[in-house]
């Protein structure tokens, strides 16, 4: 009995700090206001995945649920298609380049690197991931509301003392080799963010669950430093 | 296989030169103001033991009116003395420094004892073409060569954990980069204190005891300026209205605002420094400080860097990766505490211990892939830098960034020196100082130019930190347009596209006669022939620069 109180008391801690990482932060204000379905629904994965993390179903169900929502919220931009703005710099581009061929037995082979770069579309394609990917990885997007490069669509995250404790927690799940999780929570969402996008008014919150739980780690893992 | 070592060294060494050295002349397009003024004033003291203001042989060059460490320029008056003043000599001494380094990264790798030592000249090739190296090693001022210093300094400053002797010979290194670029006024004390508080115990007394006397006897020039300018002139680069400006938004007392103001800004530079979105994508704002399309570090060295960063972390107790976070740390402070988001000049000293963690990933991958798979990696992800570098480098920065490096004065300083009868005036509304680069690619008799300077700089050299870019020698002056007068004198008014409008064209009655393109074909300079008389017998109500004009 006592020990059942024990695990209660334990788990109703985990719940609150939870829940005390998640009601902290800007970023699950900000969602609120514009739409409160997508934030509920955020809380609830979060606290599904942070506390069931190794329900692995269960973290995939709810990590689906918020991919679905990010599809749905962000403006996919293609992956090869070009403004006019920017078909200008890519004409302007293929006007710089030397002539380039090669002599073969008095036979001029021309090579046409304009072409296979400027004009490569899958070059283009891959120069637009990462574009998004460098994006999502930016920490001080999430910590310093992308201070000091500020971007127009930056907006405040998480406090920026949290930082050191995100860092902790990641370091200690890469050391731990908990490379399910950081896949599940961290390489695919940003795989896909990278091929849809980042034009999203709510941000890239599919790594919303991770970041809470990377500090979450940190502050569990500090805890149980002190207790020692 | 010792020799086979040092064959190999010296090959990667050579290579490292051609690379820094290929089309040096040529790209970057034009001269940049930093470098023209490097150029010319090495130029002036060859020839006449006096810098452009007439001051002999100053501790700290002033340029536009603040202080640059003077090693640089002193040492470039010998590339000048064998090939005159042009492009390539004024850039070879970074080509120098950027070859050396090879040197520098190879001891410092090797001295790691990385358990793959295989991988060392692979990791050093790719040194050579690592943007940010490639880029600052072709750059005809001061910066790669205090870097280059700094990192030899810190190479014997850990390598005396091992030779005591060595930490004379590193704080003296140390001291002396203090004369060549200005980060390192503020970066060699903070390693040397940080080194002695890790590794105090370690350190042979008697050899710090006078390493430091040496490096003091060193800073004897500087003791001499103390008191001046010459320290202070860069302070105005410290986000000081930013933090009082965040302060005031919190409802607490100042004290504390500030503080937490003042440690916002701060580490959330630190962070950008450390962001992958920097370090791999975006780099420096300035154009001036990048190449189109390319960060300091290729894209793909992320992986290794994202590995090396756990590695760091993994064995941070370790002596040798202890010395990599004190780099890192010590390098980092004065590029966080000035306002730009991200300096790829004020942060250099970064390179070292960034492409020493990516070096780190590197290996684990090696260790993790063997030999041949890795090799494949190797030269696959290595020929892509290299294309990409090709195309970033060698194409797009000639034609995108030609009027950021001041492309166009060459052409100008040609078309001057084929009319020596005509009047030219510059334009000084917008661009940067033209007297400079005129005189850089005129060659001018720096007598002449040290004539043309504000006598009173000469005074009080150390403290004279205003600058005016109006000057007037032989047949040029730089300064902005009067329009009352100047289309009344017979002479040619230069500009860029905005300093004439066609209105202005027609009322002063002035014809374009020649015009001055970037690559790209974008105007740079267009040259207007005034008409004093038409100018004069148009107007009704004739201003006084009218008489003796029929």
């Amino acid at each position: 009995m006592n020990q059942f109180f024990m695990l209660l008391l334990k788990n109703n801690l985990k719940l609150l700090l939870v829940l005390f990482l998640i009601s902290s932060n800007f970023w699950i204000y900000k969602i609120l206001g514009l739409n409160f379905l997508l934030a509920i629904a955020l809380v609830l994965a979060t606290l599904v995945i942070v506390l069931r993390i190794k329900n692995i179903k269960l973290t995939i169900f709810c990590m689906l649920i918020l991919i679905f929502f990010q599809f749905q919220t962000t403006h996919v931009r293609s992956l090869t298609l070009l403004d006019n703005d920017q078909q200008r710099v890519q004409q302007e581009r293929i006007r710089s380049y030397p002539l380039t061929y090669i002599e073969i037995f008095s036979k001029v082979l021309w090579l046409k690197p304009e072409i296979w770069i400027e004009q490569n579309k899958l070059i283009i394609a891959l120069s637009r991931i990462e574009e998004n990917l460098f994006g999502n990885l930016d920490i001080n997007q999430y910590f310093f509301a992308g201070f000091p490069r500020n971007n127009n669509s930056d907006f405040q995250k998480f406090p920026f003392i949290t930082l050191p404790f995100f860092i902790i927690g990641l370091y200690k799940m890469l050391a731990k080799k908990y490379f399910r999780t950081l896949v599940i929570l961290l390489l695919i969402p940003i795989i896909i963010l990278s091929l849809i996008g980042n034009d999203n008014q709510f941000g890239p919150f599919i790594l919303f669950p991770f970041l809470i739980l990377a500090i979450f780690s940190a502050i569990k893992f500090l805890i149980a430093k002190l207790r020692k | 296989m010792r020799n086979l070592n040092i064959i190999m060294l010296f090959i990667i060494f050579l290579v490292s030169l051609f690379a820094l050295s290929y089309r040096l002349d040529e790209v970057p397009t034009g001269v940049y103001v930093d470098e023209a003024t490097n150029g010319y004033n090495a130029y002036s003291i060859l020839k006449t033991g006096k810098d452009e203001y007439g001051q002999e042989f100053p501790v700290a060059f002033r340029f536009f009116g603040s202080y640059s460490p003077p090693l640089y320029a002193y040492l470039t008056t010998i590339p000048i003395y064998f090939l005159g003043l042009n492009e390539y000599s004024t850039r070879v001494i970074s080509v120098i420094a950027g070859s050396l380094m090879i040197f520098v990264i190879y001891l410092f790798l090797k001295l790691r004892d990385l358990s793959n030592k295989k991988i060392i000249p692979l990791l050093l090739l790719l040194f050579i073409i690592t943007p940010w190296n490639f880029f600052y090693g072709r750059t005809g001022y001061e910066l790669y060569l205090g870097f280059f210093l700094f990192s030899l300094g810190a190479l014997f400053l850990w390598l005396s954990l091992k030779r005591s002797y060595a930490l004379v010979v590193g704080l003296s290194i140390l001291s002396l980069s203090t004369y060549a670029s200005h980060p390192q006024i503020y970066t060699t004390p903070l390693l040397i204190l940080g080194f002695l508080i890790l590794f105090y115990k370690q350190v042979n007394k008697k050899f710090l005891f006078w390493g430091l006397i040496v490096s003091l006897l060193i800073q004897i020039p500087h003791l001499s300026i103390i008191n001046s300018k010459v320290f202070t002139n860069k302070n105005d680069l410290f986000y000081l209205n930013e933090i009082l400006l965040a302060s005031d938004k919190i409802p607490l007392p100042q004290f504390i605002t500030i503080s937490f103001s003042f440690i916002y800004s701060f580490f959330a530079r630190v962070i950008t420094y450390f962001s992958p979105e920097s370090l791999f994508f975006f780099a420096d704002p300035d154009p001036q400080r990048g190449i189109p399309e390319l960060s300091v570090f290729y894209n793909w060295m992320v992986i290794p860097y994202f590995i090396g960063l756990f590695v760091l972390a993994k064995n941070i107790k370790g002596k040798f990766e202890k010395f990599i976070a004190l780099l890192f740390v010590v390098s980092i402070i004065p590029p966080s505490l000035a306002r730009d988001p991200f300096s790829t000049q004020r942060a250099l000293n970064l390179l070292l211990p960034f492409f020493i963690l990516i070096s780190l990933g590197i290996e684990k991958i090696y260790e993790f892939l063997k030999l041949k798979k890795f090799l494949a990696l190797y030269v696959i992800f290595f020929g892509i830098s290299l294309i990409l570098l090709w195309r970033s480098y060698f194409v797009l920065l000639p034609a995108e960034r030609a009027i950021t490096w001041n492309y166009g004065y060459k052409l100008l300083a040609e078309y001057i020196s084929k009319n020596p009868d005509t009047k030219f005036l510059i334009d000084q509304s917008r661009t940067k100082p033209s007297y400079i680069e005129l005189a850089f690619f005129l060659k001018l008799d720096p007598k002449i130019l040290q004539e043309a300077a504000d006598p009173k700089i000469r005074e009080d050299y150390y403290n004279s930190t205003e600058f005016n870019p109006g000057y007037k020698f032989e047949n040029i002056e730089t300064r902005s347009i009067e329009w009352k007068e100047d289309p009344l004198k017979e002479q040619i008014l230069v500009g860029d596209e905005l300093a004439v409008s066609e209105p202005q064209l027609k009322d002063h009655f002035l014809t374009q006669i020649y015009l001055i393109s970037d690559p790209r074909g974008y105007p740079i300079f267009k040259l207007f022939q005034t008409n004093p008389k038409e100018k004069c017998a148009r107007t009704s109500n004739k201003p006084v620069f009218c008489t003796g004009i029929n």
